[in-house]
């Protein structure tokens, strides 16, 4: 087979014009039933789509010695001018969108979101993919805070899930699907495990960070490298370097004694935790002095009994309160009732219902 | 003969190829639109459009519309005493218009093309099919909406070079196709739709409002006769707000009067959320052509809704210029389903006349992917033949079990553009036995055929030892067997359809019944009297009584309907 066989298949000569090619599919295609005989379509259809490659191409490299013939089809200064308006009034839009993102709870996202594409739109007709960019850019990098909530409202909004979308992005596209690839990784943890992380991860974005989590950087820098581009979605500017500089600050003893810790142990930290974040928030000024987590509360073990007693009406050890207790609880419920080491009856559901709507 | 149906959500038509053009051919009130409705009669006859329309508000559990939207799915309407799927419902307005066509053709007519949204799954187009089936009409041929009003435009393009997008928006179903015609040849491009989105929408949007403005207490969504008296008065309003800038109207429920009143600027914030719906369709369908708007030589509209100002727009906005409007966009569908039908009999006339249609979604198959952590993860969607791929075509994949010693491959097929399947629709599964051996040794080839009528054909080959397997376990509540369909077909035979020549006298006492409902005082008993004048005259049997009794009861109806008596609001104008 030459290496122009769909020139000689439609019976073209070497200097084809896209019209011609079009024209000699067409005669062909006329000439065969093309839904009754599909093997002789394909053959025709690969030829035309060859060919039609083929001369576009050969146009292309004849355009580039030409290029000044087509000076009369530049546009104009008015519609320069005219273009360069809207774009300035696309890239406000999307200024806009950032600068609005702070003050819009989670659940607005998607609002806001289709908003300012539909605003774009007006704009013109390639504005929403300009957006479009500038979001994965906001996010790769780190400027905006809460992206994790922005990003998944982002991938419905446009269609990332969907096939092919991603490779049209480029680089930006790829970054999105490591994410995404990262996630079904995780999800594919416990979800124990998993909801200490992301709990660990959401907690040391409070300003100041939580003295508890410092000695914690090393399950962090474990979930960076694992899953570096979705976990640092969780963390905000800043966090990331704060954490490490203040665990390279602790003393090596404590430093050594957190590496390997079981994972009950994270949950229990994560919980003692609790109180002391809200403690140090800056609405509560209520707050007299940083409340460190007391010593006992790490020899004590949540595991599933005690938390299965506790549910049942039991009170809380004394070590904890029973806000903390009924977090915990809740926390390792999940992988009690997938282990089967509690019952999965009505009874617990409903304690556990009922648990879950107290303020 | 083969004849061209637009099997609409609201309104179906009929339309055949004759003398070098398609003719749309009228239903026995001598309209060419037919309302999908369906109604059982007190007599157990089988009412098709009109009548069967205003029985929805004096019998609404004898009648059903809309039926459009479940097909497919294995939902079925209560009519009487019995269960109806959507394939049923359709076949009886099916055998309706075959009728039609026949007393207008003269002849039997034992063939249709039959249109669908382009949007249409595997599992809708088969059920359009049986539906085709069980009104004796042999459905060779499916033709996807927006490529049938290309057809129609572009058999008065002939010979030009254009590349046009055509803009569908049906009663429940949106459509958009771009398409490229060059000598004689009609490629279409890209399809992308919306198959939950339509003119429907916009009414229940007034329904919606009504509720929350008129103060009317929310138990009446329980009454079905009122709900169908609301929404056929929320499409009337729809209506008046294509013409003027406001429209009201009052409707009594339990013996109180609720008005409610709209302007179009209301009407439009309301509908914001469905017309932001029509962007994502005809982005993707440009990007899939890879055309730019500006590209485009025509925009060319289709569907009943697309009659709606605000609709009109927002197309003029997207693309910069004012759309087509040459043809009504009632009748292109049917009109290009009549060409079909033409180019389907080798008509001399169409002989300089092809046309390529495309699959307008993604088929393929679930596989597995490793990770970066060593972890096997499924679900991932592995596409086969891509959407807006030229059709008919084959494709064919090869895969293999994910571990050694596996003894069977389970291929499941799905439709979607999601990368992972569990957001896309799974049309079947088969089982494929296999050697245990290695992983190289359990190597399938896998197949995907995908023919004009955009219905899928799946084969999967052992590779090694060249066995072959076919056979699709269908996802069994959606589809009939061919043992269910038989017992189908034979209930169905059963029905008789009201006879064609009495049909107008049916239809004006239905419309003569629905008014009765709504009146009150002296007009109420003003046609109370009209109707049973009539209905004497029917059981007389003498036509010319018939006739007198008949046009006099006409006349009363459109008096009071003239007189706006029911739209006390409209008389001020």
């Amino acid at each position: 087979m030459s290496a122009t066989w769909f020139l000689e298949q439609l019976d073209l000569p070497a200097w084809a014009d896209a019209r011609s090619v079009r024209r000699a599919y067409a005669a062909r295609l006329k000439a065969i039933d093309h839904e009754a005989d599909p093997a002789g379509f394909a053959s025709l259809r690969r030829a035309y789509e060859a060919a039609l490659a083929w001369v576009e191409h050969e146009a292309d490299a004849n355009d580039a010695t030409v290029a000044d013939a087509s000076a009369a089809a530049a546009p104009t200064a008015e519609e320069q001018a005219a273009m360069v308006s809207h774009i300035a009034e696309a890239a406000l839009l999307i200024e806009a969108f950032v600068a609005a993102l702070p003050a819009t709870p989670d659940r607005d996202l998607p609002a806001l979101l289709e908003r300012t594409t539909a605003s774009l739109r007006q704009a013109y007709v390639d504005a929403p993919s300009v957006f479009e960019d500038r979001l994965i850019d906001v996010l790769m990098d780190g400027s905006v805070q809460r992206r994790a909530s922005l990003f998944f409202a982002a991938v419905d909004h446009f269609r990332w899930n969907e096939l092919g979308r991603l490779k049209e992005l480029g680089e930006r596209g790829a970054w999105v699907d490591a994410v995404l690839v990262q996630r079904l990784t995780w999800d594919g943890r416990a979800a124990i495990q998993r909801g200490a992380w992301t709990t660990l991860l959401v907690q040391a974005n409070r300003r100041p960070m939580p003295a508890e989590l410092v000695p914690q950087w090393t399950t962090a820098e474990f979930l960076l490298q694992t899953f570096p581009a979705y976990a640092s979605l969780f963390l905000d500017t800043g966090a990331i370097t704060e954490w490490k500089e203040r665990f390279a600050q602790l003393p090596d003893a404590q430093r050594r004694r957190k590496k390997g810790m079981p994972l009950y142990l994270v949950v229990l930290l994560l919980v003692a935790a609790f109180p002391v974040g809200r403690l140090l928030l800056p609405d509560h000024p209520v707050a007299t002095s940083p409340v460190h987590a007391p010593p006992q509360s790490r020899t004590l073990k949540l595991d599933c009994p005690t938390a299965l007693r506790y549910l049942r009406g039991g009170s809380a050890p004394v070590a904890l309160g029973d806000a903390v207790m009924r977090r915990s609880v809740l926390l390792v419920s999940g992988g009690c009732m997938r282990s089967g080491e509690w019952p999965d009856d009505l009874t617990v559901r409903t304690a556990l219902q009922r648990l879950q709507a107290e303020p | 003969m083969i004849v061209g149906i637009d099997l609409g959500t609201t309104h179906s038509l009929v339309a055949a190829w004759t003398d070098g053009r398609p003719r749309l051919i009228p239903n026995a009130l001598g309209d060419v639109l037919t309302p999908s409705c369906v109604s059982l009669d007190d007599d157990g006859q089988v009412l098709v459009g009109r009548a069967a329309r205003d029985r929805l508000q004096t019998h609404p559990q004898l009648s059903a519309a809309l039926f459009k939207r479940y097909m497919g799915s294995g939902k079925t309407l209560r009519l009487g005493s019995r269960d109806y799927r959507a394939e049923e419902l359709s076949s009886l307005v099916l055998r309706s218009l075959k009728a039609d066509a026949e007393a207008a053709l003269g002849g039997p007519v034992d063939e249709a093309v039959i249109t669908v949204p382009a949007y249409f799954s595997d599992a809708q187009r088969k059920a359009t099919r049986v539906a085709g089936q069980l009104a004796g009409l042999k459905v060779d041929r499916l033709l996807n909406e927006p490529t049938a009003a290309a057809l129609a435009y572009g058999l008065h393009q002939a010979g030009a070079e254009s590349q046009f997008l055509v803009f569908d928006l049906g009663g429940g179903t949106f459509d958009v196709s771009i398409l490229e015609m060059f000598e004689g040849v009609m490629e279409v491009r890209a399809s992308a739709g919306d198959n939950m989105l339509g003119g429907e929408d916009f009414a229940l949007v007034i329904v919606q409002a009504f509720f929350e403005d008129s103060g009317i207490d929310a138990t009446a969504r329980q009454d079905p006769a009122f709900m169908q008296r609301l929404t056929a008065r929320a499409e009337q309003l729809k209506r008046q707000l294509t013409g003027q800038g406001e429209a009201r109207f009052e409707i009594p429920w339990q013996g109180q009067p609720y008005t409610f009143a709209m302007d179009t600027k209301q009407f439009e914030k309301r509908c914001e959320n469905l017309l932001s719906r029509l962007w994502r369709p005809i982005e993707r369908a440009l990007r899939d052509a890879r055309i730019r708007a500006a590209d485009l030589d025509n925009v060319v509209l289709a569907g009943g809704a697309t009659r709606m100002p605000m609709v009109r727009a927002l197309v003029t906005r997207m693309f910069g210029r004012f759309p087509a409007v040459t043809l009504n966009p009632d009748e292109v569908v049917a009109m290009g389903a009549a060409v079909q039908a033409g180019l389907k009999m080798k008509d001399a006339a169409l002989d300089e006349m092809v046309m390529t249609d495309v699959c307008p979604y993604t088929l393929g198959t679930s596989v597995s992917r490793g990770m970066d952590d060593g972890s096997l993860v499924d679900g991932f969607y592995s596409p086969i033949i891509e959407r807006n791929t030229i059709v008919p075509v084959s494709r064919v994949h090869r895969y293999g079990p994910t571990r050694d010693g596996q003894r069977t491959i389970h291929i499941a097929i799905y439709q979607g553009e999601s990368r992972m399947v569990r957001d896309n629709i799974p049309l079947g599964a088969l089982q494929v036995p296999i050697a245990p051996g290695s992983i190289a040794d359990g190597a399938v080839d896998v197949r995907f055929t995908y023919d004009a009528n955009g219905l899928l054909e799946v084969e999967v080959t052992v590779v090694r030892t060249g066995e072959q397997y076919h056979t699709v376990v269908e996802n069994s509540a959606e589809a009939l067997s061919p043992e269910q369909l038989g017992e189908r077909l034979a209930a169905l035979t059963e029905l008789k359809i009201h006879p064609r020549d009495t049909l107008e006298n049916r239809s004006l006492m239905a419309h003569g019944e629905r008014l009765y409902e709504q009146l009150l005082g002296t007009s109420r008993d003003q046609l109370g009297d009209a109707i049973l004048r009539f209905e004497q005259a029917l059981a007389s049997q003498d036509g010319h009584v018939v006739a007198k009794h008949g046009s006099a009861l006409y006349l009363v109806i459109d008096t009071l309907e003239r007189d706006g008596f029911l739209e006390p609001a409209l008389a001020d104008r």
